[in-house]
Formats: C-alpha cells, structure tokens, sequence
C-alpha cells in the first residue's frame, strides 16, 4: 500500500509539476518584462485594447501609422476586443495586463479603477494641454484633482440622418416636429418606401432612439434623473416617450414590425444611402460609415436634428467620448505614456478628423479640417444643446442589458410599453439598491 | 517473459488511472463543484464575492427569465424529441431500403447536419431566415407572403430553434437507428415473413423491439443535447437572442457576461447541471444494463 501511495504521488507530482512549467511557459510568452523585451530587441511593442472597428477602426489604424513612421523605436498593436470590459477587468485584477493603452468608453468604470490605484495618473499630460481639451470630457474621469483617463475622442447622438434624395423626389422637406414626422411616415409608406430603420436586432441602437424621445420629452432633466433613478421609469413623463415610440411603430413608422426587429444596425447604412430607407437615428460615426460607402454629405445624405415633440423643451443631445487609460503595470509604461499624449494632442486627432466621423475633443484641432457634417454637429448641434451623457452606458451594468431588452420586447409588441415601464422600473430598483 | 500479466485491480487500477482521474478532477469535477460553490455568492466576477447563502437560488425561483427559460426549455423538449426520433427512425428504415435510389448519396445528405458544427448550423439558418435577404423570404414574397423576422418574432422564433436542431440532430438519430437496423439478424426477418407477419407487425413486433437500444440512444443523447442548447439559438439569432427565446444555457451565459452576476449565474448553471444529471442518469442506466443484455 505504501509503495501504491508513493507511485500515485510520483505520478501526480509530474502531472503537476508538468502543468505548472506549461502554465509559466505560456505566461511569459504572453507577457514579458520590459527588461527582456528592451534588451533583446529595439523596437517596443506597445499594445493597444479597443473596440473600434470597421471603417472607424481602419482610420485609427491609419493615424497610428503616422506615429510609427515617426517613432521608429515603437511597434503599435491595436487589439480589437469584442468585450473590452473583461478584457481589461480580467487582466488588471490578474495583475499582469497584456496591454499598455486601453481605450475606454466608460468613465465611471475609469475612476473606480483610477480610485483601486490599478491606473497611472495622467494628470501631467492633461496640465500640458491645458485649456485645450473639452473640459465636459475631462470632468467625468477626474478624482480629486487626479485625471486617470483622457478623452481622445468625442461622439454625439447628434440626430437622426435622412437621404437627400428620397426627401427631394417626394417634395419632402426634413421634419421638425413630431407631427411632421408622422406625416412624412405616411407619405413615405404610401410611395413603398420604410420611413425609418432602427437596427433592432443588435438591441442596442434603440436605447439612442429612446433617449431622443426622452430628451424631446423632458429635455436633459428628466434624462439625468432617470440615468441616476430618481424619477421612476413608470414616471408619467418616460411613460409618455415609451408611447411615442409606441405610436411610431404602430403607425408603420419604422416599416413592418415584424421584419423592423429583425434588422441588424450596420446593414442600415447601405439602406439608407440607397434610399431603400429614408432616415435613421444613429450617432456621428455614421458621417464615415456612409462615405466609406460612395455616399456623399450634403448631396446623397443629410442630418437633422430629432424632430421637437414638446415645445419650450431645452434642446439636448447626448455626447459622450473614449478615453486613453495606462494600466498601472503596464509591459512599456514610458511608450504607452508618451503615445497616450500624442494621442490626447492635435496631432493625433487632426489626422482622425479629416478622416471623417470623429469628433476632437482637442480645441486645438481646426474647424477647416471638418467636414461639413461632422462641422455641422460640432459648431451646430452640440453647440447649441445641453450635452448630456449617455443614459445607458451610465446605469448599474447590469442594467444596461435589460434596457436594451426591453425595448426589443417594445418593438416587437409596441402595444406594451405600459407593462415595459413597469418591468423596467422592478429591474431599476433591483439594480441601484445594490 | 512471454505469459500474460495479471493485473491486481486494486493496485494497478489506481496506478494506472490516477492520471486521467487527475485531469478529471482539474477540468470537470473542480469546474462543477466550484460552480456549485460560486452559487452562494454574490459576485460581479471582478471584486470580491459576498457570501449570500441561498440568496440566489430564491431569487432564481422568483425570476420571471428564470420561468421563461424553463418553459421554453421543455417547449423545445416536448418537440424535438418524438420529432427527431421519429424523423430519424423514418430516415433510417428509408435508407436501409436498397431499392431506394441514390441511397448512398441520401445517407451523405441526411449526415450533413450531423457533421457541421452546430455555430455552422446557426450561421446558415441565420443567413436562410434573414428578413431581407434570406431565400426564405425571397421565396415567400415570390408566393405572395409577407416577409418577417422569423427568428425575433416571439411567434415564430422558437420553432426556428426546433427546425434548426431536427437539421442538424436528424443526421445523428438517423445514423444511430441505422446501425440497429444493420445489425439486425435477417433470419429473424425472414422468420416473422415465414410466420405471416405483414410490413406493420413485422415492424411492430420484431424490428422494433430490436431496435430499442438504439431507440434508448437516440433518446438519452438527444434530450442531453436539447436540454443544454445554447449555440444555435445564439448563433442563429446573431449574438442577441431576444429574451422570449431564453433558455436555461443561454440565461447563465446572459446573466454572467451581460449582467455581471456570476454568483446568480452560478446557481442557474448548477439548476441546470442537476436538471441534465437527473434526468438523464435513469436513461443512462437503462442504456448501460441494455448494453450488458439485461
């Protein structure tokens, strides 16, 4: 039996031992120390975790080229995460992140992890530019005084994009009010064509629309408390933008329902540039994803802003950016701090404007290198909107999915947005006491 | 040298086991029992877990995704099963007929879904069902129908999942009740012709009682299969399952990497896991004596 015991134990001892040398084997292929890694080679690979992708990615990839022609000393890798989130979370409570920048489009999160000590401070690149940078982008990753992301990037939900084409052949003139909106709907569903797209199926596009009939509804007020829950998501007011919603789909507004929620967002955009659909609600990305296309601002489409539904409302917007975070940790710190400030300056971001579809949250960037559409929601719409951030990229997180949910479930029976309002609200209570 | 080596089950047994029960142990029975663990937990899978007891199985009961999952979970069940061992028996007796022409080519057919990864399978149903480019629609406007979204309607969606998996488990059932049928003995055919038995009670009373370890598992594999489905319905639906067409597997995937709460997630999984076990250790076992003639 003795002898058993020590062969079984030899046996497991080499099993173990086997898969500990394994385990270190792969680790320090995945994360070597900087000292190696400068010693062996010159160039730094500094690693870079977004979620950018598609034309927008490309751009990025495109700007980032400059600052390798001009540092050759640096090797960038963009890594395009699906679930950013848990890329950064798992590797930052690991210890050991695989990556020197991140960008990240989740402030709160930035400053609780600012405040767990797990970010550098990048309070010296933002006394460099000072002045310089949209102060609404800095305030919300400041902590006590200590800036631990910088925003390298602005968005807005600026309105809702129309073909100009579809518009001028059926002597439309753009919508201001709702109901002028309904009334383009009908005559636009009289001639066969879908008044608007939502892109459905990906579920997240419809919170956008939401909030524009909330912030249409209740102007940036009600927007702000609802986003902390202070007023209730069975609040007359919200109820009321369900119904909006409501109505316009039942109207036929966003075409047949039952094809409406199978819609995925991205197809949208060939759509409406085709004139197969004449408007969709979407962000500012959409300035590029339509040129990437062939499609021309100004001639083939236009923006404008969501039509008014209550008057004597505070016109508002909801804008947002990304911001640059260096993990504490980071494989290359000094790389990632300094391609952190040149993505943060003018340079950078001028590259990224005359690209098309991005927003500079530098100042110094100027107004020529936009385009007119991309100038037209900066010095137009943003300009002359309460700017308010987005109501479910700031809820519990856990919340987010359910808002998301549940206005699928609106879409796909628009009939029951009094019981979504109730539903939401259970699930809201649940999350913010927690 | 040379003679048989008579293996001492007691020593040599665990000798010769411990490593594969020791790979056991690392990658399926820690994962379960830690589940199992994480079930009475609070966690958001980022900071430390709090300790809740029996929170999450109470909240579990009180949850209507919860409900809905297990009803669509024994909708599909009630379904799919007499239908995929109907279908397949149907398929296996059809190409078992050497009169049948081309029932080789038939056979690779029928096998298709079974050898194409089920994300696969997803993908090309999705693309099938698309509301505005898929064939399906394309064919319906054709005939004068309306298009739709078949797979986000709450009407429809769920008899997509059922069609999707016949596709792709058919080939599996048919391929099982085929190796019955291919081994059973001719003489005992040909003995129930020579007693008068026509087509139905030969099949009744002598190829079916026969094929009843194959029927055992179809049955067993196929329920395990239907009662963890996740990949179809995810994939089909492009990542974003509407919430009417939940299922136990997808709500712990929805509940730990959408809503961060892994302890609840957890409990859900070990629900699930239990469901599975017991429901299928029975069949199991009837498997096992069938195999060992009882």
């Amino acid at each position: 039996m003795t002898s058993l015991f020590k062969k079984v134990a030899l046996l497991m001892t080499i099993v173990l031992l086997g898969a500990v040398v394994a385990g270190c084997i792969s680790q320090k292929e995945q994360t070597p120390t900087p000292t190696e890694t400068e010693t062996k080679a010159e160039v730094v690979e500094v690693v870079v975790y977004g979620q950018w992708g598609g034309s927008e990615g490309e751009a990025f990839m495109k700007a980032l080229q400059e600052y390798d022609n001009a540092h050759p000393e640096v090797k960038i890798k963009y890594v395009q995460q699906s679930k950013l989130r848990d890329a950064v979370l798992s590797e930052l409570a690991a210890g050991s992140p695989n990556f020197d920048i991140a960008i990240l489009p989740w402030p709160a999160l930035i400053k609780e992890l600012g405040q767990k000590g797990q970010l550098e401070d990048l309070t010296p690149i933002v006394n460099k530019y000072s002045g310089q940078i949209m102060q609404n982008l800095l305030d919300p990753v400041n902590l006590n005084g200590v800036y631990y992301g910088i925003p390298i990037k602005a968005w807005a939900k600026p309105g809702i994009w129309y073909n100009v084409h579809v518009f001028k052949d059926n002597n439309l003139e753009p919508p201001k009010t709702l109901d002028e909106l309904k009334q383009v709907c009908d005559v636009l569903k009289a001639k066969g064509i879908q008044p608007m797209a939502s892109g459905a199926a990906d579920k997240w596009p419809l919170s956008d629309v939401f909030e524009a009939v909330l912030l249409k509804v209740g102007g940036p007020e009600l927007h702000q408390k609802l986003m902390k829950h202070e007023v209730a998501w069975t609040d007359p007011q919200v109820v009321e933008a369900f119904k909006v919603l409501s109505d316009l789909l039942k109207q036929g507004c966003y075409g047949d329902p039952k094809v409406a929620i199978g819609e995925k967002w991205e197809a949208q955009v060939a759509r409406l540039g085709n004139g197969e659909v004449a408007m969709y609600f979407m962000g500012n990305w959409m300035n590029l994803m339509l040129q990437s296309q062939g499609f021309k601002p100004g001639d083939d489409y236009n923006l404008i802003p969501f039509p008014t539904i209550k008057e004597g409302v505070k016109p508002a917007i909801v804008a947002g950016g990304d911001w640059v975070i260096v993990p504490k940790g980071a494989p290359h710190k000094d790389a990632a701090l300094k391609l952190a400030e040149w993505l943060a300056g003018p340079e950078y971001q001028e590259i990224m404007v005359r690209q098309k579809g991005y927003l500079a949250p530098n100042l110094k960037v100027p107004k020529e290198a936009y385009d007119p559409v991309d100038g037209k929601i900066v010095y137009e719409i943003m300009a002359n909107s309460v700017v308010v951030p987005d109501l479910d990229d700031n809820v519990p997180s856990g919340f987010q999915p359910v808002i998301w949910d549940k206005l699928f479930e609106l879409w796909a029976n628009p009939d029951n947005y009094q019981q979504i309002a109730e539903e939401l609200e259970k699930a809201a209570k649940d999350y913010y006491s927690s | 040298m040379g003679g048989r080596r008579k293996y001492n089950l007691n020593k040599d047994f665990f000798f010769l086991m411990t490593p594969a029960f020791t790979l056991l142990f690392i990658f399926i029975i820690y994962p379960i029992l830690n589940t199992f663990y994480l079930g009475f937990f609070k966690w958001d899978g980022f900071t430390p877990p709090e300790f809740v007891g029996l929170q999450n199985y109470a909240k579990m009961l009180d949850y209507s995704l919860f409900w809905t999952s297990i009803k669509n979970n024994l909708f599909i069940f009630m379904i799919f099963l007499p239908l995929v061992t109907l279908l397949g028996l149907g398929f296996a007796i059809l190409l078992h007929n050497k009169e049948v022409v081309g029932r080789n080519v038939l056979r690779g057919i029928v096998m298709l879904g079974m050898v194409m990864p089920l994300t696969v399978v997803g993908i090309v149903w999705m693309l099938l069902l698309d509301p505005r480019s898929g064939i399906i629609n394309r064919v319906l406007e054709l005939l004068g129908g309306s298009p739709r979204a078949w797979i986000q309607d709450p009407s429809t969606a769920i008899y997509f999942v059922i069609i999707g998996s016949l596709w792709a488990w058919g080939g599996f059932s048919t391929t099982v009740f085929l190796a019955g049928l291919e081994g059973i003995d001719k003489e005992i055919l040909e003995a129930s012709l020579i007693d008068g038995a026509n087509p139905w009670q030969k099949f009744r009373y002598v190829i079916l009682p026969l094929l009843k370890p194959a029927l055992i598992v179809v049955v067993t594999m196929s329920s395990i299969y239907i009662l963890k489905v996740f990949d179809l319905i995810f994939v089909l639906s492009a990542e974003s399952p509407p919430l009417y067409l939940s299922v136990l597997a997808y709500l712990v995937y929805y509940e730990a990497f959408f809503r961060y709460r892994w302890g609840f997630a957890a409990a859900v999984a070990t629900f699930l896991t239990i469901s599975v076990f017991v429901f299928s250790i029975g069949m199991l076992k009837r498997m096992i004596e069938e195999r060992r003639g009882y």
